[in-house]
């Protein structure tokens, strides 16, 4: 029985290609495109899913309230960690954390590097984080002030195949010896290649690690097995002020797993960031995308159906009973769905090494042990499979076998009908969101990039100016600038958002104390305006002519403003003990991305070490680039150059956008594709349905355009009515998108409108196709079946 | 064996019923065989598929061996098909996709026989029809004639009780369509039940009673030896 159903299909399936076609192919691409955003999404639920501890270890967080918001920071004092691990017995372990950034000098022998990216933490550590060893004991690791940890690829890159254990590295002067090497998987929110005890910060950045400033330190807690958070939240909550009452802080406790998606704040962690939106927002489209092929494949099947009526009559009167029937009608579509399940995975297999290198992300999928993808395709399979072949195997096994056996009788009882047509509806309800939630998203993407941001981020490189630049910064600068393709040179610390030092440690003359006031900020030079092409809404910037202005203060609009200050120039302020004047006002520039409103910022001139940001006249980058490391040579012997763009930095703020976009455009495309296939589909076989009427109108003189206009008619007000239904949906949604920016565009009628004449369009275009094909067929061909 | 008490048959149409059978009141018992005749939309067709069980009578009862079919579900109607009747459609239906040795094989496969009985069942049909050349053509492969042979095969390949055949002879010539009736009375010797419907005088005298519809009605019925 079983064999003779297979060979049925298949014969039905040889009979009706391009129908067999349609159907496959709109299967194949929505299980390819969900498939694959399940991998990605999955990835980045795992983040650090790998601690065995994960259910108990929490980040604190601090909360610090200003005059009109909370702002969220993670950087704690550093002292925190150790006073919060001694007096709470709930706390079992801590440890603060650095790290992430790179630049230190290391060498091995007489090798050197400065990309390695450096990271400084307390003891428990790898207690509380299981990072797999591959060498070494993880409970003595950081145990002495000299050792480290180094990941697997360092150990690689340093030592070849040797044993790294016990090897000493020199950071400038100390030694380091090699205690433990690990393994950081990808997705891990702390990444670095080399990690030493934190003790070291005190002699290599100056750390004060007593004190209750604010500081640079993240700090993690691991809380009892099985105690609330939200208890030892209770608990902790205000000891900050306690112990500094200059610092209005409350703290919280961010859990381990909510670091990736859920953190809200633009953290400073020097990896990327992950969002709960953009999680959702895919989920979302994979979701979409497949239920767009499953309704095809329902219509299309559905549609097929009237045709096989008749043998479903006679199957029952020469006793198939229902069940068989419902049976054999499900199987054809569970095998329909098993095909294109087969063709996506070896899809997935050939373009994953693409895709992977596209997201950056290195995912995995189907090797033969994993049970448990193996299940789920299997399942997605059969679900695809049973929720396509539903209507037809439920609804035309009920009828009585003489309504089904009357040709003709089955496709005009009205239920038939009518469920044909509220699939299209869905059909092109689902392509209309698409497409107006794809033009809304492009549109804020392409408005955060070409909106003037305030400054220039074109042709700036810069780099951690050691050597020269530090001890003799204006001759270095003026050796530079000897060559016509560099406009001009700036300090800047740091170059770039996120990295600038908070704080509320600022007074001015009518300032209300007790509202709490953070403020950014910056160091720069005199050059920094022109350098980034920033201009002053009042007063002057800093001026190499003017000694004093190294006591001097400039603000910008939004820091003017939410200080309440009335006439700025000229007043005295305080900022971490030390007075200078307002000379200027800066005008407001977008420091991070669209997300986040401007924040206040204090601007500041400095003579010590720096970045240096060099801006470039756009023609002959490589020369310059090249002069530039020539520089280098001459100035900093002892290091290899190493540089950024300025512009890769900035646009870094807006990467999930832009791999979401992508995302999104390229499975909006695809959602949309497969709803014309959908749709070709269903006007091919309305056609063919009706091509005995049209070959007797046609006889009778009917003109192609009256032909069109028949079959159009019905079809067009289906696809008229699913736009309007779209619309407050897509409104909806893209609204709540919206509301994630502080900088967004507003919605626009039109973009609804584009949306419902691109699917009349294509939904006329299909139709007219099949109209053309059948009117130039032979009249008579069409007469003689049937 | 079969019993038709008060059944009618309308098509409801907004407002208007059509009438296509009223007051049929039948007997029909285990050896007979029966003709039905009457002007074409008489309602032969209809009657035939309501005592088939493939359409739903409009009001009426009606008991198939001492069953009330009026009250059966589904399941039940079902296997009545698979044991007991055996169907000839007017337009042959058989299935497209299917060969002539396969659209014979389906109705046993429902019926579960085993593979090496359903061969020999098979074998003696195409042999008995004179189709063994043409077991793996598909139907629109044959010509007219040739399908309501494999119709007619497929309803007695069950060996079933009943017999309901609608027109079973109507694209056959005449030599061919005796050879038919002949097989069927010979089946009806052997103790099956036949209800044919037919236009044709000399046909319908192959049975033992005659019933005459028209509009709907039995306008009357003829007993003969
Ligand atoms: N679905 C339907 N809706 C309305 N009327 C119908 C329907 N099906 C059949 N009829 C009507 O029922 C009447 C009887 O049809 P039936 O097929 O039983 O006639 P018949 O006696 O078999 O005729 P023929 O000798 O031509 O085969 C016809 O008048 C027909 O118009
Ligand atoms: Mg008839």
């Amino acid at each position: 029985m079983f064999f003779s159903y297979i060979k049925f299909a298949w014969r039905n399936f040889k009979k009706n290609k391009v129908y067999t076609f349609i159907n496959i192919i709109g299967l194949v691409i929505g299980m390819v495109c969900s498939i694959l955003i399940s991998l990605w999404i999955a990835d980045e639920w795992n983040y650090d899913r790998f601690h065995v501890n994960r259910q108990n270890i929490y980040r604190i967080l601090v909360d610090t309230e200003s005059a009109n918001s909370v702002t969220k920071s993670s950087t704690t004092p550093n002292t925190l960690g150790p006073v919060l691990a001694a007096n709470y017995n709930d706390i079992t372990a801590m440890t603060r954390y650095v790290g992430g950034f790179s630049g230190w000098l290391i060498r091995y022998e007489d090798k050197s590097f400065t990309n390695d990216r450096w990271a400084a933490a307390d003891p428990a550590f790898f207690q509380i984080f299981s990072f797999p060893f591959i060498v070494g004991n993880p409970a003595t690791a950081l145990q002495d002030q000299q050792s480290v940890v180094i990941t697997d690829k360092m150990a690689q890159k340093y030592f070849g195949d040797n044993t790294a254990l016990g090897k000493v590295i020199k950071k400038d002067n100390s030694d380091l010896y090699v205690t433990g090497v690990i393994h950081i998987p990808e997705n891990s929110h702390i990444q670095f290649d080399y990690l030493f005890p934190i003790e070291n910060m005190r002699r290599w950045f100056y750390q004060d690690l007593e004190s209750w400033d604010v500081g640079i330190f993240r700090t993690y807690i691991q809380v009892r097995a099985g105690f609330p958070g939200a208890e030892v939240e209770k608990k902790i909550a205000s000891i900050i002020p306690e112990h500094n009452p200059q610092m209005k802080a409350q703290l919280s406790l961010q859990p381990l797993i909510d670091i990736h998606l859920r953190t809200t704040f633009p953290d400073q962690c020097n990896y990327q960031q992950g969002n709960i939106t953009y999680v959702y927002i895919l989920s979302l489209v994979a979701l979409c995308v497949l239920l767009v092929a499953c309704i095809n494949f329902m219509n299309l099947s559905t549609s097929r159906s009237s045709i096989r009526v008749k043998e479903i009559g006679v199957r029952k009167a020469i006793g198939a009973r229902r069940w068989e029937l419902i049976g054999q009608l499900l199987g054809e579509s569970v095998m329909y769905a098993l095909i294109s399940m087969i063709l996506a995975i070896l899809i997935i297999k050939l373009i994953l090494p693409v895709f992977t290198t596209f997201i950056g992300k290195n995912l995995e999928f189907l090797s033969f042990s994993n049970f448990k993808m193996l299940f789920w395709l299997t399942a997605l399979t059969f679900v695809v499979g049973i929720f396509a072949g539903s209507y037809p195997a439920f609804v035309l096994s009920s009828f009585t076998p003489i309504n089904t056996l009357k040709a003709g009788l089955v496709h005009n009882v009205p239920s038939h009908a009518r469920i044909r047509n509220i699939l299209v509806v869905i059909q092109f309800f689902t392509a209309s969101v698409f497409i107006i939630g794809s033009l809304v998203f492009y549109q804020q993407l392409y408005y955060m990039q070409h909106t003037d941001k305030g400054y220039d981020k074109d042709n700036i490189v810069y780099f951690y100016g050691y050597g020269k630049y530090m001890t003799d910064y204006n001759s270095a600068r003026e050796a530079l600038l000897q060559n016509p393709n560099i406009e001009s040179i700036s300090k800047a610390f740091p170059p770039f958002y996120p990295g600038e030092e908070e704080s509320s440690d600022i007074m001015w003359p009518g300032k209300n104390i007790d509202k709490e006031f953070v403020i950014y900020h910056k160091i720069v030079d005199f050059d920094y305006l022109q350098t980034f092409g920033i201009s002053m809404t009042a007063g002057r910037f800093f001026n190499s002519e003017m000694s004093t202005d190294l006591d001097n203060y400039v603000l910008n609009e939004t820091a003017i403003k939410e200080m309440g200050l009335q006439e700025p120039l000229g007043k005295t302020i305080t900022y971490k003990g030390r007075t200078g004047q307002i000379i200027g006002v800066m005008k407001d520039f977008h420091h991070t991305s669209f997300h986040s409103a401007i924040s206040p910022f204090i601007f500041e001139m400095y003579n010590g070490p720096c970045y240096i940001c060099v801006k470039m006249k756009p023609d002959n980058i490589l020369q310059t680039l090249a002069f530039i490391e020539g520089k280098w040579l001459e100035f900093v012997p002892d290091r290899p150059f190493s540089y950024m763009f300025f512009k890769d930095a900035v646009d870094n703020y807006y990467h999930n956008e832009q791999r979401s976009m992508v995302f999104a455009r390229g499975f909006t495309g695809l959602a949309i594709f497969i709803s014309c296939l959908g749709l070709l589909g269903l006007c091919s076989f309305m056609v063919e349905q009706r091509s005995k009427e049209i070959g007797i109108r046609k006889v009778l003189g009917a003109s192609v355009p009256g032909l069109f206009y028949l079959l159009s008619r019905d079809f067009i007000s289906w696809v008229v009515l699913a736009n309007l239904l779209a619309w407050p949906v897509a409104w909806y949604a893209m609204h709540h998108w919206l509301q994630n920016f502080a900088y967004r565009i507003t919605l626009n009628l039109w973009l609804f409108i584009l949306a419902g004449i691109i699917t009349v369009f294509i939904a006329l275009a299909m139709i007219g196709l099949q109209v053309l094909r059948a009117a130039m067929a032979n009249p008579v061909e069409s007469l003689r079946y049937e | 064996m079969i019993k038709l008490v008060d059944v009618e048959k309308y098509y409801a149409n907004k407002f208007i019923k059509t009438w296509v059978l009223r007051n049929i009141n039948l007997t029909i018992h285990e050896g007979d065989f029966v003709s039905i005749m009457g002007p074409s939309g008489a309602g032969k067709s209809t009657l035939l598929h309501i005592i088939g069980m493939l359409d739903d009578m409009s009001g009426g009862e009606y008991y198939f061996m001492d069953e009330p079919v009026h009250k059966l579900n589904e399941k039940k109607r079902t296997a009545f098909h698979q044991q007991y009747i055996g169907f000839v459609f007017q337009a042959y239906h058989l299935i497209d996709e299917l060969t002539v040795y396969e659209n014979l094989e389906t109705p046993l496969l429902y019926k579960k026989v085993k593979t090496a009985e359903r061969k020999s069942m098979i074998a003696d049909m195409l042999d008995r029809f004179n189709i063994v050349a043409k077991k793996d053509l598909f139907p629109n492969q044959l010509s007219g004639g040739q399908q309501q042979l494999v119709a007619v095969a497929r309803a007695l390949i069950i060996n079933p009780k009943i017999i309901l055949a609608d027109e079973p002879t109507g694209n056959l010539n005449s030599k061919q369509g005796l050879e038919i009736m002949e097989m069927l009375k010979q089946l009806n010797k052997e103790g099956t039940t036949i209800i044919q419907v037919t236009h044709d005088e000399n046909k319908a005298a192959f049975g033992n009673r005659i019933i005459h519809l028209a509009d709907g009605y039995v306008e009357k019925e003829e007993q003969h030896g």
